[in-house]
């Protein structure tokens, strides 16, 4: 299991510059991934769409992806574009874990 | 029936109460009475409700963006009215604002703030209050001067006191905060709040569409909805219940909207879900949370306006037209020579519109066929794009679509490394094939100038074109 901590804002430039890393961390076989946005606090649809990939990666490779403390603006934008019903999203990265476990 | 009791007063002043925080993310475009309810700017059912009950003179007392209610009210003459406009500062009191107004008053003058809206039984309330013949009376608020009915003789008194008549839930509402806005357009379409003008023609039973409205194949309505003038709504949409739509906006493919309102010029990207929100171009609030988020991203949320070249000006139009008349002829000129000395005279192209990121990370663009002349200098090959400019879908000039504040231009206004935002398009052609990006991406970067939003820089750019002509041919 591996909890990635983002913060700042996730958009096309954040994207870009840890999409190989997360990309890498979801080809594991079996992989869990926790994407930790407490301290997210702008996201856009190049973040959301890394983070779709990341997801895919992860089925492919029968692993899995959660999120945890968006913020609610970070939430309403998962709301807006539906992702919210395809992500476990929880309200704190201990929910998240706790519910791995 | 209403329209025909003559009203005991035949004045109003009308008090812009500035930027109310319960509003705040809403009132930093526009105005408080430009905001929508049902479908119409609420300073529109301040003026036909007014108009109804047969007063003829209104005073605006406007503090906050006073610009847009005057464009939009004028002298008052739709409406059959009279309206003055007088400026007060933000700063100022509801008090101070209308003393400021004091030589309007010389008889019994309806005075209320703007975010008050009429209801049904606004004039009952009006004539008690008259037949009591008191210097002021109003409704025993907090703030007299939201809804209150004054008299000359007020200012008179010596202790500018307010004899008070209560009122129920029938005289008016208050517009304070977002979820009131929401609330008062939710109520229109269940008829709660009944608007006895409505605006656009009833498609479906509770189903109002304003005029160039354009649904696509497989959208799905459902009543009550309001849908605003030359609004264009996708494909596999789904509308309503309770969806208020402003005028000129864009709901993409397979989105789905409920119980919510949509401002004017709002773009809501494909596959987005919007239920119990207001939305005002990228700026979306959550009537439940109160949460405001600031989207901005054209595969989510966008303004029409900045997004995309939707209006090329006459005057832009007009100074393309002059162009390509006194160019046509030098282009022809080459073209034919070109023919005959064996060479291909004109090439087809296709001009990216950038429209954003998609969920993979991936631009995604709209894209318009254009012809080039077949030579190397970059200003001739654009020469022909003159013609879409005329006919409105190339914008002549370019400027970044977010001027706001600090907000960042979008990273695809950043595609060519030695172009800033806001240059000239077609006079600045060659910077990404100097920097030694391919054609492709030129393209786009043109295609970005050209469909973003554009200054008063026509001449200015008419010159730059005229001498980059005569640079050397590469």
């Amino acid at each position: 299991m591996i909890v990635v901590d983002l913060d700042g804002r996730f958009d096309s430039l954040a994207a870009q510059s840890t999409k190989t890393e997360l990309q890498s961390l979801a080809d594991a076989a079996g992989q869990r991934v926790l994407l930790n946005m407490k301290n997210v606090d702008f996201i856009d649809s190049s973040g959301l769409g890394l983070v779709v990939s990341v997801f895919r990666r992860l089925r492919e490779h029968n692993g899995e992806l959660a999120i945890s403390g968006p913020s609610a603006q970070v939430r309403t934008i998962f709301e807006l574009t539906r992702l919210h019903r395809i992500f476990d999203i929880h309200e704190t990265e201990e929910m998240a874990l706790a519910a791995w476990s | 029936m209403e329209a025909e009791q003559e009203s005991p007063v035949k004045r109003a002043v009308l008090i812009d109460p500035g930027l109310l925080p319960g509003l705040d993310p809403l009132l930093r475009r526009r105005a408080l009475g430009m905001l929508p309810v049902g479908g119409k700017p609420l300073i529109a059912h301040w003026c036909e409700r007014l108009s109804d009950a047969g007063i003829r003179e209104i005073e605006l007392l406007l503090s906050h963006m006073p610009e847009q209610i005057r464009e939009l009210v004028g002298a008052g003459e739709r409406w059959g009215v009279e309206v003055h406009v007088l400026l007060v500062r933000e700063d100022e009191t509801p008090e101070e604002a209308v003393a400021s107004a004091r030589g309007f008053i010389n008889q019994p003058t309806l005075v209320a703030g703007m975010h008050m809206l009429p209801l049904a039984g606004w004039r009952a309330w009006l004539q008690q209050a008259v037949a009591r013949n008191e210097a002021a009376i109003s409704t025993g608020s907090d703030n007299p001067y939201d809804w209150c009915v004054l008299s000359e003789v007020f200012w008179g008194a010596p202790e500018q006191s307010f004899g008070v008549l209560p009122c129920d839930d029938e005289v008016h509402r208050q517009i304070i905060d977002v979820k009131g806005l929401w609330q008062a357009n939710m109520d229109v379409l269940s008829g709660v709040i009944t608007d006895p003008n409505p605006s656009g023609y009833e498609i479906e039973p509770g189903v109002l569409s304003g005029k160039g409205c354009r649904l696509q194949p497989q959208a799905e309505v459902t009543s009550p909805c309001i849908i605003g003038e030359n609004a264009l709504i996708g494909k596999r949409v789904q509308i309503g219940p309770n969806v208020v739509i402003g005028a000129h906006t864009i709901v993409d493919e397979a989105s789905s909207l409920m119980d919510c309102v949509i401002f004017d010029h709002t773009f809501i990207g494909s596959h987005t879900e919007l239920d119990q929100a207001v939305v005002d171009g990228y700026l979306i609030v959550k009537v439940d949370s109160g949460v405001a988020v600031h989207v901005d991203d054209p595969m989510i949320l966008g303004n029409v306006e900045t997004m995309y070249a939707k209006r090329v000006t006459v005057a832009e139009r007009l100074v393309a037209f002059f162009m390509l008349a006194l160019l046509s002829v030098p282009m022809l000129l080459r073209a034919i020579l070109l023919r005959l000395s064996g060479k291909q005279a004109w090439e087809s192209s296709e001009l990216l519109l950038p429209r954003g990121h998609d969920l993979d990370g991936r631009m995604s663009y709209h894209t318009l066929p254009v012809r080039c002349l077949a030579v190397a200098n970059p200003m001739w090959r654009k020469l022909p794009w003159l013609w879409h400019v005329v006919l409105g879908r190339l914008a002549l000039t370019g400027a970044a679509p977010s001027q706001k504040g600090d907000e960042p231009p979008p990273e695809w206004a950043h595609e060519s490394d030695e172009r800033q935002v806001g240059v000239i398009c077609l006079a600045d052609v060659s910077g990404a094939s100097r920097a030694g990006h391919g054609c492709e991406e030129a393209l786009i970067a043109d295609s970005y100038y050209c469909a973003s939003r554009k200054g008063p820089l026509d001449l200015m750019l008419a010159s730059r074109l005229l001498a980059n002509l005569w640079r050397p041919w590469a």
